[in-house]
């Protein structure tokens, strides 16, 4: 081997392992965006769910003599229940005595659902109201 | 060099198999909201069979309710204690910019209604739960 072929096969090296480096990194990088994504979908998840499971809890056991009351009540109600850190949320009474829930992330973007008071047998004459009747 | 290519094609595969995750996700609530809508007026439910094929809306969401079976009633009760029954519910999205493919999924109807002797003996829905999305089961119960 003369000195031309050496020097052209340290050429060749140098060339290849920078490439090599770099598109390490950038995997590396890569992975850690998307770790931190699916982190903040899990957080999305968890948060709409359990506004969901508020509602179930809930179930059968009337909050207000009617659906558009038990919605508003149910704003309230969830809108206190506690967020995970770094997400925003927004709870709002909608036509049709649906109440919306609406989730965010800063990097991930949103999620949303319509809840109903009456699938979970939330509207009705409440027990306090049932006792003034009587 | 090979495995950085083979690490920067595993990172595209995860980064693709998240759009995927996030679009089921994005379908659920779709048909948990449409789902919810369907159930808002509680007058409804011993009227629900009458309206398959009824066309809804909630926000962007069109969905269409495509089946319902039951309700079935528990036969024994004790007495004076509340009747506890099932229906299960169908509904399909309607196809839209974002969601081409007609997505359905079925809910279960855990219904309630009060001894004949009393007043109030009309079903009343106590509560919804999602049995699967295209046969995918669902995330049972609260985080």
């Amino acid at each position: 081997m003369n000195l031309l072929e050496a020097l052209a096969a340290s050429v060749i090296l140098v060339i290849s392992s920078s490439c090599s480096l770099q598109l390490w990194a950038s995997s590396t990088s890569s992975a850690a965006v998307a770790e931190q994504r699916q982190h903040q979908l899990g957080q999305l998840e968890i948060a709409l769910l359990g506004s969901q499971a508020r509602l179930a809890a809930l179930a059968a056991e009337p909050v207000a003599a009617d659906c558009a009351a038990a919605a508003r009540w149910l704003v309230a109600h969830l809108q206190s229940q506690p967020l995970g850190a770094g997400l925003s949320r927004v709870v709002s009474a909608e036509p049709g005595s649906l109440v919306r829930v609406q989730i965010r992330a800063p990097e991930v973007g949103q999620r949303q659902r319509w809840l109903s008071p009456a699938a979970y047998g939330l509207c009705g004459t409440t027990e306090q109201q049932a006792d003034e009747t009587l | 060099m090979l495995s950085s290519l083979s690490l920067q094609a595993a990172a595209l595969q995860s980064r693709s198999q998240v759009s995927a995750g996030q679009r089921l996700r994005q379908a659920e609530d779709a048909l948990m909201s449409a789902a919810q809508h369907l159930l808002a007026d509680p007058l409804s439910i011993d009227r629900l069979a009458t309206r398959v094929g009824e066309i809804g809306q909630v926000g962007p969401v069109a969905y269409r309710l495509v089946r319902v079976e039951g309700p079935s009633w528990q036969e024994m009760t004790e007495a004076g204690a509340p009747q506890r029954g099932r229906a299960v519910a169908t509904l399909e999205l309607l196809p839209s910019a974002e969601q081409s493919r007609p997505l359905q999924a079925a809910f279960a109807l855990d219904l309630m209604r009060q001894p004949v002797p009393q007043v109030q003996a009309a079903p009343q829905l106590v509560a919804l739960r999602e049995l699967g999305l295209r046969g995918r089961p669902a995330a049972v119960g609260a985080p």
